[in-house]
């Protein structure tokens, strides 16, 4: 679980590097922090289920 | 302003018109020490995901767009998904025994230093224009193969090649089912020919006509609650006020939001299908696609607005390209949360509902280590893209990702208290 979370971490990050100025409707520049961001919410969201 | 170059999707027309309780110490440890070398199959395929994503989001500008491999890559991508599902379904025993197996193999990270090398030199023939003669497609063959291995070797560091050939010869034939399906969808997204003649193309076609009619609709009632003036040409789709106006596009029409729910939903539903009653559930999965779909209206309404309130840079700039993602996450977290509290549709929630009835009142204490340790990350990713949100170009709200994560670590401090 650690481990997926640092690679979650990375890839947060590397959306970072991923500068694009063209944006539809779900921008691909922002596809990995936003994705980052909606997993680990939903793994908090999990981990509270199971108490 | 040209409609499709600078922000392809709503374009701007001109721019004018143009719980924190104190854990006990044991949560702190509850978490399994897990290795590389412990990892099981799912989590090396995820692994493999995301190594994929990591690479491929820095240099997929400067990868050779007019070699046609993207469309192969896209087949290869459906291949292995279908694959694995078609795989996994039909033999779950042995999925788990490969992927025990898996766990007792390590990582070898020599195979992933020749993946890097091999990704280098994949880009490194990305950067050299072929031609039709003989260099040309030599430098094209060359470029393939240097892709393909550079895929073939990271998926060996993770995944030994003897077990995957043995996942694949114990699905019989599903390869076949999964190439021909991945193949028909290839090629169904490209062109395919509908009802009325038209070739359907997702990126251009007017085929999206009455999709992006709904949306124009949508949003020029939602318009007329706030402005007293309502600028609305159907036939160029330009929508707003005099003082600024966009185009709704036919990619911005809410289909792309719409698909990712779809996908959200159906996973959702499939992975935690023990705790959500049968057939009732299916129909959350229309009601997210809907509620997403009058969410981009919503997000079309608001940029929009934003607009016409003074601040077209930000509606163009930072509006434009999170407030997408921001709805995203929103319903769909938002779908996570809620439908396990509707009886209706949740089959855990009346009987954890019951139990709770029928217990002694006890003391309510929050334990979530997960929360601790995550939340200051996840409160800077969205800080992050709330900032760039509010922004037009340089981020004044930047120092927003500092406030955000102090704020979660003070709120969580006892829990950090109990680390060593």
């Amino acid at each position: 679980m650690k481990l997926l979370g640092m690679a979650l971490m990375f890839v947060a990050v590397a959306s970072f590097a991923n500068a694009t100025i063209a944006v539809p409707e779900i921008d691909p520049g922002s596809a990995g922090s936003a994705l980052a961001l909606f997993s680990g919410a939903l793994l908090v969201i999990r981990a509270s289920r199971k108490k | 302003m040209g409609d499709t170059e600078l922000t392809p999707g709503v374009s701007i027309l001109n721019e004018p018109l143009a719980t924190g309780s104190v854990a006990d110490s044991s949560n702190t440890r509850r978490f399994p020490h897990t290795t590389f070398s412990s990892l099981g199959l799912t989590h090396r395929l995820i692994l493999f995901a995301l190594l994929f994503a990591v690479e491929w989001s820095p240099i997929t500008h400067w990868v050779h767009k007019g070699r046609g491999a993207g469309g192969l890559l896209e087949i290869a991508i459906a291949f292995a998904s279908l694959m694995l599902a078609l795989g996994y379904f039909r033999s779950k025993d042995t999925f788990q025994r490969i992927s025990n197996e898996v766990r007792k193999t390590p990582i070898r990270w020599s195979l992933l230093a020749l993946h890097l090398v091999a990704l280098g030199a994949f880009l490194g023939l990305s950067t050299i224009s072929s031609g039709n003669s003989a260099f040309g497609y030599a430098i094209t063959a060359l470029w393939y193969v240097t892709g393909a291995v550079a895929i073939v070797l990271a998926g060996s560091a993770l995944v030994p090649p003897a077990l995957a050939l043995d996942f694949v010869r114990s699905t019989g034939y599903a390869w076949v089912y999964a190439l021909g399906a991945a193949i028909i969808a290839g090629r169904a997204v490209v062109t395919s020919t509908l009802w009325n003649g038209a070739v359907w193309n997702p990126a251009i076609n007017l085929s999206w006509k009455p999709a992006t009619d709904l949306t124009f609709n949508l949003v020029k009632g939602l318009l007329h609650l706030f402005l007293s003036q309502v600028v609305a040409d159907r036939a160029t789709m330009t929508i707003g006020s005099p003082k600024f106006s966009v185009i709704i596009l036919p990619w911005c029409a809410g289909f792309e939001g719409t698909a990712l729910m779809l996908v959200f939903s159906v996973a959702w539903l499939g992975y935690f299908r023990r705790e959500f009653r049968f057939p009732h559930a299916l129909l959350l999965v229309p009601a997210g696609m809907v509620v997403i779909w009058l969410s981009n209206a919503v997000r079309i309404t608001a940029l929009i607005l934003i607009g016409v309130a003074g601040a077209p840079q930000v509606a163009a700039g930072g509006f434009h390209s999170q407030a997408g993602w921001i709805a995203f996450n929103c319903v769909a977290l938002g779908f996570a949360v809620l439908t396990r509290h509707m009886p209706w549709f949740s089959s855990t929630w009346s009987s954890s509902n019951r139990s709770a009835l029928q217990a002694p009142a006890e003391p309510k204490t929050v334990h979530n280590p997960t929360a601790a340790y995550v939340m200051p990350f996840l409160a800077i990713l969205a800080a992050a893209m709330i900032s760039r949100a509010a922004s037009g170009g340089f981020e004044w709200l930047y120092p927003l990702r500092f406030f955000a994560a102090a704020a979660v670590l003070w709120f969580f401090r006892s829990n950090y208290r109990e680390l060593d």
